[in-house]
């Protein structure tokens, strides 16, 4: 037997290269270290890259781009792994650059409430950071205890409270990016309002595909003088669909919308035990801001969910009531595994006014297709999250809950939504935006996207249809390291 | 040698697009177009622009013009493409919060119409009289509204735009959480008309607050303002606005003018909160709301808009609005000026009184080399000034990402006649 032949990736003396960059121990080829990198939270969708670097800082990662763009090899860019559309899956055998060495935070500007970081920096470490002097940052993905800031600006990510303060392009200033071809820029500014197109706008979001964020500027809030949290329970869910679109038109904006299904009541009952009362429905209604606007608005809230004949009200008295009721609901997810042995989850976005008629039509489908479909979402921003179950045992059924995903999406887009609120398309939806986009409007953001990668080696195959991943059917959920863990959950 | 009636036969052909020779209104900034076109629709906007960027043809898009002082003195303009005729609204969906609305619409009007539900678009630029969707949009320009809003282009959740080539592009959608695919209508927010053609876009609303009201402060001195400031956060009051105006000769009293929008309640909490701010500042109070605090708005904005003064817009670091103040007096000399904007965003307008353009350029150098200024956009001002001064004054970042970006969306150098930004 003649042992397996060195692993080669780019040209010759690329790898010299890149420990010449970043350090020998920063640089992994051996197989099992690299395993730890072949997906992010999308665990189904696996590649095995050829390198894995790991950069101490901005200069190095500047550096390592320019090796790969001098030796045409593709890159990605990775934080801390718990992207959920595969955004961060490597190409196979090219080089990830991970930026879990970047945590540093730089400056702290609380005069011009800003905050500058390194892009591995956790979401909630910013938090954390600025807490004790009254001010927060507003975006706040379930996983934002082990989530990157930088991932954070690639997916655009959201969060529960979105509803009222935005997503992550809402409060980001400024970052420092390395571009395709190894230029180092600083895009936006700590002043407001920069000039000129939106690049940053652009950047936020883009999913990795038009640069590699070295640094983050976000800004930061004062915390709301009141928090007002309430639980409603409904007989049926079209009922607190209604109650949705009824505080829409109501003229408020809460903070927080949530809603849960009898089956995801079950499964976080189970994990839990948050004491939600048992019904098809419950909302969780999150107020905040001048106490009294909220008390006023509070009051009308209540008013809604009585009129459309909620069964039972629970106000959270204190800031333990509140955790306990917000625990239930991040736990649901998680929880779902105590309800059945796989499912699928899925981010689509329906009109709020149309919420109803769309969780209508997934109860319909449930009973057509004999698989149980829990309902656990934002419901304010009308992003649903139908968990659909199965049993990947029982032949036959892997198939069916595929096509019942596929069948819920068509549901969100035929209603006038979206097919990703927050999870971003990478992998997993990249087959299905022709069903959002015409080739016309894909054809436009393509134009962009090569103005900053013509050589198509920052992060490809993902966010775009590609006939060679179009052609492969997406596998079932599986859990990621960080669930099991229990650091991290999945909405 | 082609001329102006050519170009009027050939865009005659156009179904749809209304080609008419141009007529006074339609100058662009000294600049006669050849033909003007006023397409309805966006099949239309998409045949006007095939035809002209096939011939090799430069467009200028406009609509009402309130902001056409804007950008480079032009090249040769042969199209003028007004957007007059794209005015509907084309959805309001009330229970959802938002609506769709085409480029040409008035801000205005729009707002009349969202109103009937009790929503509204929080865009309160210069001349909102006169302002259009899509003219609010390319310039990303705002109000006193910007402190709790934002700009257009957070606002936006969808648009629709026509390449030069004729290419119709929508992104984003009509839900107000959607990841999916590029952000190229945020991008082209600020775009100035220089990539694309914006047709309509889709916003998320807000609803108009049950009731308002506006504190009027006489801070005697700008370190004062940044308390006040500081208190109002302190206390967690949420203000709707917050704009101070600086005006020469006067620096040492700041007029501020805070509104509140909410249940009334809640109003009258944040007014006593802000009384007992001003008291502690020593600054002299007033507060009013309907027509007599719309007479205040009216006069704040009127005050930044001097229509024969030098216009900028600028920003500024939030904190350092004494240090911004004082840097200004200093720079500005002898020269008038009135300064008006955010205080807590650090984002306004600038007019610049005098007639030496040297002097004007000067100031404007001085302030885009200042530690506390940056983002100084020339808005209005003579064409002698503008070819001493850059309109635009890109930034490192953007000199590395425009050229691409413009090759890439419009290779022909189609659209804006070199106006800028791109």
């Amino acid at each position: 037997m003649t042992p397996p032949a060195p692993r080669t990736v780019g040209p010759p003396g690329f790898l010299e290269t890149l420990r010449g960059i970043v350090g020998a121990a920063h640089v992994h080829t051996d197989p099992q270290a690299l395993l730890a990198y072949e997906c992010d939270a999308l665990s189904h969708a696996r590649a095995l890259p050829g390198v894995v670097v790991l950069p101490a800082e901005a200069r190095e990662v500047q550096r390592v781009v320019i090796a790969c763009a001098e030796a045409g090899v593709p890159f990605v860019a990775r934080g801390h792994g718990t992207g959920l559309s595969g955004g961060a899956q490597p190409v196979a055998d090219g080089v990830v650059i991970v930026l879990s060495r970047l945590t540093r935070i730089l400056h702290v500007d609380l005069p011009n409430q800003l905050i500058t970081v390194e892009p591995g920096v956790t979401n909630l470490a910013i938090t954390q950071h600025v807490a004790p002097f009254g001010y927060y940052y507003a975006p706040d993905p379930s996983s934002q205890q082990v989530c990157s800031i930088g991932g954070n600006v690639a997916e655009n990510s959201g969060g529960a409270h979105c509803l009222k303060y935005g997503f992550t392009v809402h409060h980001v200033a400024a970052v420092q990016a390395v571009l395709p071809d190894g230029r180092l820029v600083e895009i936006g500014s700590d002043l407001a309002d920069e000039p000129g197109p939106g690049l940053l706008a652009l950047l936020i979001g883009s999913e990795g595909t038009l640069a590699v964020i070295t640094r983050v500027t976000v800004r930061l809030l004062r915390r709301p003088a009141t928090v007002r949290t309430l639980l409603a329970a409904f007989d049926s869910v079209d009922a607190g669909g209604h109650v949705v679109s009824d505080v829409i038109a109501a003229g408020i904006v809460p903070a927080a919308i949530e809603m849960m299904d009898a089956l995801a009541i079950e499964a976080a009952e189970a994990a839990v035990h948050p004491d939600f009362p048992r019904a098809a429905a419950i909302l969780i209604v999150e107020l905040d801001g001048p106490g009294a606007e909220v008390e006023a608005h509070f009051a009308q809230v209540l008013d809604l969910c009585r009129r459309r004949g909620s069964t039972h009200i629970d106000v959270a008295a204190d800031d333990a009531q509140r955790a306990r009721i917000w625990k239930g609901r991040k736990a649901a997810f998680a929880a779902m595994g105590r309800v059945s042995p796989n499912y699928y989850v899925q981010d689509g976005v329906v009109p709020r006014s149309r919420l109803s008629e769309v969780l209508g039509r997934i109860r319909a489908l449930e009973a057509s297709s004999g698989l149980r479909i829990a309902n656990v979402f934002h419901a304010g921003d009308g992003n649903l999250h139908p968990l659909i179950c199965y049993d990947a045992s029982v032949p036959g059924e892997t198939d069916r809950a595929a096509a019942v995903a596929t069948e819920i999406l068509a549901y969100c887009l035929e209603a006038g939504g979206s097919l990703t609120g927050e999870h971003g398309v990478g992998v997993d939806k990249a087959c299905s935006m022709p069903k959002m986009f015409s080739p016309d409007d894909l054809a436009a953001m393509q134009r962009v996207r090569r103005a900053f990668d013509p050589a198509m080696l920052c992060n490809p195959g993902k966010l775009f249809p590609t006939p060679r991943l179009c052609g492969e059917v997406p596998g079932p959920y599986r859990a990621h390291a960080t669930e099991i863990a229990g650091v991290a959950d999945r909405w | 040698m082609v001329t102006a009636a050519d170009r009027l036969r050939d865009a005659a052909g156009l179904a749809g697009c209304h080609a008419r020779p141009p007529a006074a209104p339609d100058e662009i900034d000294g600049v006669m177009p050849a033909v003007v076109l006023e397409p309805a629709g966006v099949v239309d906007v998409a045949e006007a622009l095939r035809w002209a960027s096939s011939t090799r043809l430069s467009v200028v898009v406009r609509c009402a013009g309130s902001k056409d002082g804007w950008g480079r003195p032009p090249r040769d303009v042969d199209v003028l493409l007004r957007t007059t005729r794209l005015d509907r609204i084309l959805a309001h969906e009330a229970d959802d919060l938002t609506a769709t609305v085409e480029a040409g619409a008035r801000l205005h009007d729009v707002n009349r119409a969202l109103a009937t539900r009790g929503q509204f678009l929080p865009f309160d630029p210069p001349d909102a009289h006169l302002a259009t969707i899509g003219g609010v949009l390319a310039t990303n320009d705002a109000g006193p509204w910007r402190h709790r809003h934002g700009t257009s282009r957070d606002r936006l959740i969808g648009m629709t735009v026509v390449m030069p080539d004729g290419l119709v592009s929508s992104s984003g959608g009509r839900v107000v959480k959607n990841v999916a695919g590029y952000d190229l209508g945020r991008l082209m927010v600020g775009s100035h008309g220089s990539l694309a053609v914006i047709v309509s876009a889709t916003f998320k609303l807000s609803p108009v607050p049950p009731d308002t009201r506006t504190l009027r402060i006489r801070a005697n001195r700008p370190t004062d303002v940044s308390a006040l400031l500081d208190q109002l956060r302190q206390r967690q009051c949420e203000p709707d606005a917050f704009e101070a105006h600086v005006a020469h000769g006067a620096a040492d009293e700041v007029v501020v003018l805070v509104r509140y929008g909410s249940v009334t309640a809640a109003i009258d909490d944040a007014c006593r909160e802000t009384r007992a701010c001003a008291d502690l500042i020593g600054a002299a109070t007033a507060t009013a709301s309907g027509d007599d605090a719309d007479a205040w708005w009216r006069a704040h904005e009127a005050a930044g808009a001097h229509p024969d003064r030098v216009q900028l817009r600028l920003s500024w670091k939030p904190a350092a609005f004494a240090q911004a103040t004082e840097f200004l007096t200093r720079v500005a000399g002898d020269i008038a000026f009135d300064w008006i904007g955010r205080v807590a965003v650090g984002s306004g307008v600038l007019s610049l009184g005098g007639d030496d353009v040297e002097a004007q350029a000067r100031i404007i150098r001085a302030l885009r080399t200042s530690d506390v200024f940056g983002h100084v956009v020339i808005t209005r001002a003579a064409a002698s000034l503008r070819r001493l001064v850059d309109v635009w004054a890109p930034t490192r970042g953007q000199l590395a990402l425009w050229p691409a970006l413009k090759a890439a969306c419009d290779p022909h150098d189609t659209l804006g006649a070199g106006r800028g930004p791109l």
